[in-house]
């Protein structure tokens, strides 16, 4: 049987549904049982949700209007080179 | 600031279509829409330093052989495909290491008892719908934060795969590592992001 400390570094793969059949099915039993990982699965769902809605990115100092005119200026010549 | 998606652009075709072209609009939407998304990649694999050349060097070997692009796969996995290549043949000499960190928790060990059951008591967070934390600015720029705050390979691993969609064998391929480091790195990074989360819900 599967403890809280077992199915605390699972939690991702379960999530992903990346698991062999017995592990899930072990950690869907745990988890019918234990209400603090219960709460702790739905935690985490809901952070991974999260996540992709609010999609924080790279901090970058890059100039993308200068680069857009770069690579257009390079489409320009590769196009002038054909 | 966030990104809203332009339907304009929604026709991958058409969008290739207006750079082949030259159309000003057309690069700016690119740039913008997978710019930050290769500067992950690449830092995952080169590391900060020379992330911003390995990148801009991409773009510049996509847009000169856009017009072989021949549609197989989306807009985006193609130029993560060049801009991993590159970085990949910036490090082939070098033995890189993966650090996962020894000894990292997810949860800290006091918190179960000598069986490995749990001794605090885990409760469920107010019933906000994502919808809803992403209205609480305060939130956002916690997640952000510990976004930044996530080693490179943990930040492309949790982009590639929560933001953009990738699944693992492809993300072990775009980042040269194995799958198993992959899970390893994905559930850190999302467990680091639920402890900000938890921090702030709990005061």
């Amino acid at each position: 049987m599967l403890n809280c400390k077992d199915t605390v570094t699972e939690t991702s793969n379960y999530i992903n549904k990346d698991l062999p059949i017995s592990k899930r099915i072990g950690l869907f039993l745990h988890f019918m049982i234990c209400r603090c990982c219960r709460n702790y699965l739905r935690q985490f769902e809901k952070t991974v949700e999260t996540v992709s809605l609010v999609k924080p990115s790279e901090l970058d100092k890059t100039n993308k209007l200068d680069l857009a005119r770069l690579l257009q200026q390079v489409n320009k010549e590769t196009g002038s080179n054909h | 600031m966030k990104k809203f998606f332009d339907s304009k652009w929604a026709d991958q075709k058409v969008l290739i279509g207006e750079l082949i072209k030259g159309d000003p609009e057309a690069f700016k939407h690119v740039v913008e829409e997978y710019h930050n998304l290769m500067l992950s990649v690449a830092r995952a694999i080169v590391g900060q330093s020379i992330a911003d050349e390995v990148v801009q060097d991409a773009w510049i070997s996509a847009i000169k052989a856009l017009p072989q692009f021949e549609g197989r796969s989306s807009l985006k996995t193609w130029l993560i495909r060049i801009v991993s290549n590159g970085a990949k043949s910036r490090v082939r000499r070098e033995n890189r290491y993966v650090s996962l960190d020894d000894g990292w928790e997810a949860v800290s060990a006091d918190h179960f008892d000598h069986k490995g059951h749990r001794i605090d008591n885990i409760e469920a967070w107010d019933d906000n719908t994502p919808e809803a934390i992403l209205a609480n600015s305060q939130l956002q720029n916690i997640i952000e934060q510990a976004f930044q705050n996530l080693p490179a390979m943990q930040r492309a691993t949790l982009t590639l795969s929560d933001m953009e969609g990738f699944k693992i064998d492809e993300i072990c391929n775009i980042l040269d590592i194995s799958s198993s480091n992959a899970r390893v790195l994905l559930h850190r990074a999302r467990a680091a992001i639920h402890h900000s989360i938890e921090q702030y819900q709990d005061k």
